[in-house]
């Protein structure tokens, strides 16, 4: 009952975009206090802020905290999955579910969740290759294990899909140029697929695979244009 | 490309502050002294700081301070350090720090009971109520408590909430004030590390996803404790120069709109790890251009919306970085310009 009282006094500010601190500061030493059960009315609870406002900040620091201190990480990979059927492109969502991916008690860790995150991933990718999202939980999920990223076929092949669609494939060029960067031997179908890029410009493209895909990108990623010379000239020095 | 309408934005600055009845300051009332850093800030980078009456902005500050030495966001309220730093950040632009005592403002600052707010961030100034402040610290007083946990992270507030952004400000406010040395240092860097994300962003905590003002306030601690060596500027870099949209704008995180406030938290921390020249700079100038009102002055988060001074602070502070002509440097990471930190560090 205090739970209830007390939440109806502080939960009116929370609704809206008003994140308030001072409530939820306060709340969080109490919600400590009343324990796992308030824990559980307290994710019911951020779950209605995220419902007017799904990248609030502040909401999923408080939600995080409350995973941690109190539990309820039963039913967390299922809501970011939910949140991510409404929205995609909701990187406070993907984020969520890394954390939930990599700490909860109950998923067995990274590398056993992995093949399963890559498959659902990878959908998400062919969905929306342009969504920026997905290609970095992709690296998320092979933290500190690069010659598991770069041995991964479906890695590989998902960025030679998008690339064959010849659409939004910026994302794909750029996991592609650090998967040969960490030494992935491609087949010939990757070239072709890079070659294929080409509009009609007479410039013959750089034999090497890597350097081709920077010229690309430093053409149709313009905004980033420097970053790219700044790539293609540490291929440069490796290559010496 | 539209030029920066400098007589419009001083003339605008000035009216806010001046009116104490409009919209604006009533929102602002309690957290007067963080629109006082922007406004005054932004006023010194334009040239114009002569605009306003120096002993009355410096007698309404200590107006502000409190027995404990800290600063209120204003008369008859109660003191924070949010407002702590920037009523320093102010009094440093007018070369006021000698009216302070020192260690009593550093200690208030070890020792004081805060409640969380991150100073000039939007997602926060929403988000601020004036009504509950002085509840809550009347309540929060009672129990001071040292701001360093032992895992070198700095609270909030007596709940204990932990925050990168704290990190920042205490580290900030009492660099400015030379006393850094009163926190463990090595602490506060680990703890600030230990918010790294595997895209090289940081978030509020362990864990948090990363975030432009995040970054800001942990690249910028990391700059003023002497240890950006452990920040990947490579990896980082790329995030962050990935927050570059199709309008030249700036966002904060993936998939979000642009905001001219991270012209500020995003292109100070590309300067701070050297990586400004990934941006397309002349894009993000007619960006932060755009998103002026030429008419009535002020700048807003993105064009054709309401303006404010604290977007008005960022886009200038923003095309400051930028080399826009005319205007004063600022230092990135004191987020104060550059002649009022040589002023603090080289002139004894």
């Amino acid at each position: 009952m205090f739970y209830d009282l007390f939440i109806s006094f502080s939960s009116y500010p929370l609704n809206g975009n008003f994140a308030m601190n001072f409530f939820r500061h306060h709340r969080r030493w109490v919600v400590e206090r009343l324990g796992a059960n308030a824990g559980a009315k307290e994710l019911n609870l951020i779950k209605k802020i995220l419902s007017l406002d799904a990248k609030n900040y502040h909401a999923w620091s408080h939600r995080q905290w409350v995973l941690q201190a109190l539990g309820g990480w039963e039913d967390e990979l299922d809501y970011c999955q939910q949140l991510l059927e409404e929205d995609i492109f909701n990187n406070s969502a993907w984020n969520q579910r890394y954390f939930v991916v990599t700490r909860s008690p109950f998923l067995g860790g990274l590398k056993a969740m992995r093949a399963s995150e890559v498959r659902y991933t990878v959908e998400a990718i062919l969905a929306n290759p342009n969504n920026e999202c997905p290609w970095r939980y992709l690296q998320g999920l092979y933290k500190d294990d690069i010659k598991a990223l770069v041995n991964d076929p479906e890695i590989s092949s998902v960025c030679l899909k998008v690339i064959n669609t010849k659409n939004n494939y910026v994302f794909a060029l750029k996991m592609l140029l650090d998967l040969l960067c960490h030494g992935f031997q491609p087949c010939h179908e990757f070239r072709d697929s890079v070659v294929a890029l080409r509009t009609s410009d007479t410039d013959p493209l750089d034999p090497d695979l890597s350097m081709a895909i920077c010229d690309i990108l430093e053409h149709v990623d313009s905004l980033r244009a420097s970053y790219w010379i700044w790539r293609k000239n540490k291929l440069s020095v490796a290559a010496v | 490309m539209a030029e920066l309408a400098v007589d419009k934005h001083v003339k605008y600055i000035l009216a806010v502050e001046k009116n104490k009845d409009s919209f604006e300051s009533v929102v602002m009332d309690h957290l007067r002294m963080n629109g006082a850093y922007w406004g005054l800030t932004a006023l010194d980078l334009l040239g114009k700081l002569d605009s306003v009456n120096v002993d009355e902005v410096i007698s309404w500050i200590l107006k502000c301070q409190h027995e404990s030495g800290g600063f209120s966001g204003n008369i008859g309220h109660d003191p924070h350090i949010l407002y702590t730093l920037s009523a320093v950040q102010v009094l440093a632009l007018f070369n006021k720090l000698d009216v302070l005592d020192i260690d009593k403002v550093a200690t208030c600052i070890l020792s004081c009971v805060l409640l969380m707010k991150l100073f000039a961030h939007r997602w926060l100034y929403e988000s601020i109520v004036s009504s509950c402040t002085s509840c809550f610290a009347q309540v929060s007083k009672l129990d001071i408590t040292g701001l360093q946990n032992e895992d070198g992270s700095f609270s909030g507030d007596m709940w204990g909430e932990v925050d990168t952004r704290f990190s920042y400000i205490a580290i900030c406010c009492l660099s400015i004030l030379c006393c850094l040395d009163k926190i463990n240092v090595e602490k506060a860097v680990s703890y600030i590390l230990s918010c790294k994300n595997l895209d090289g962003g940081f978030g509020c905590t362990p864990g948090g996803e990363s975030h432009a003002g995040q970054i800001f306030c942990c690249v910028g601690a990391l700059a003023l404790t002497g240890s950006l060596h452990y920040v990947d500027k490579d990896l980082l870099g790329w995030w962050l120069c990935e927050r570059q949209v199709k309008s030249g704008g700036l966002n904060g995180r993936p998939e979000k709109l642009p905001d001219v406030c991270y012209s500020w938290w995003v292109l100070s921390s590309l300067i701070m790890i050297d990586r400004v020249h990934w941006i397309d700079k002349e894009k993000l100038v007619k960006f932060i251009l755009d998103c002026q009102d030429v008419e009535n002055g002020g700048i807003s988060d993105r064009p054709d919306d309401a303006v404010d001074v604290y977007h008005t602070y960022f886009g200038v502070a923003g095309l400051s970085l930028l080399n826009y002509p005319g205007l004063k440097a600022i230092d990135p990471a004191y987020a104060l310009p550059v002649d009022v930190v040589n002023r603090i560090f080289f002139s004894g």
